[in-house]
């Protein structure tokens, strides 16, 4: 499972929602929602191991907050084929001309 | 399926028709000058393509869908990097063609259209940071 398909699931959607508005704490997002605690604690650690969340301690509470990393991954994949393909396509507009150079259609 | 931002989606128009551009598009000489050297080229339902880029890196794909001169949408495996998907599409326009490249990361539709929400929440997550 990649970092994307983490996402996938509806829950855990949602903890990266709540947590793009701000940090929070376990307790705190297992109150938003009909899931069990340790429901919630495993999505946190799937995320997590996603390197979607990142955890600090604060006192006796875990808090949780997004770890923007894997968008920023995303965004050089999207880049890097964005300039390929534009590349390519105009190396394809020079190959149909000199095709056509080749075996003019008949008209 | 939602379009997510998790696709790079191109479009060129061509001044030829759009069996010239199936041609020039499929065929491995072709392919050689505008897309990569084409070590193997066999775009039957379920062939396979395999393509040198400079510097050693090898494509691998495999056929998905072919409809000449019409479709053509590829499993897409760079230099061992996750698979994606290539789709080529051609339609008439006027007395040239259209063709549209859109090329996806993953091949799920519920991951594919949560990415823009995914994009939007990391987006109010850096005005936070700013704010903070």
């Amino acid at each position: 499972m990649n970092a994307l398909q983490a996402l996938a699931d509806p829950t855990r959607r949602r903890i990266v929602e709540l947590l793009a508005e701000r940090e929070r704490s376990a307790g705190e997002l297992a109150a938003q929602f009909q899931t069990s605690r340790p429901g919630v604690s495993r999505h946190l650690r799937v995320l997590r191991e996603h390197g979607l969340v990142q955890a600090r301690e604060d006192g006796q509470r875990r808090m949780y907050s997004l770890d923007p990393a894997p968008l920023a991954e995303l965004d050089d994949w999207l880049e890097r084929y964005r300039s390929f393909w534009a590349n390519r396509l105009d190396a394809l507009d020079t190959e149909i001309r000199r095709r056509r150079r080749a075996d003019p259609a008949p008209d | 399926m939602t379009r997510g931002l998790c696709e790079v989606r191109l479009t060129r128009r061509y001044a030829a028709t759009p069996a010239e551009v199936w041609a020039a598009l499929t065929d491995p000489d072709s392919i050689g000058r505008w897309l990569a050297r084409a070590i193997e080229v066999d775009l039957a339902p379920r062939g396979a393509l395999e393509l040198a880029m400079p510097g050693d890196a090898r494509i691998t794909a495999s056929v998905r869908e072919v409809e000449p001169e019409r479709v053509l949408e590829l499993d897409w495996i760079y230099a061992g990097e996750d698979s994606s998907v290539v789709r080529f599409e051609l339609a008439p326009d006027g007395d040239g063609t259209l063709l549209v490249l859109d090329h996806r990361r993953i091949d799920e539709p519920l991951g594919m259209s949560y990415i823009s929400r995914w994009t939007a929440a990391l987006a109010r997550f850096a005005n936070e940071l700013q704010r903070s």
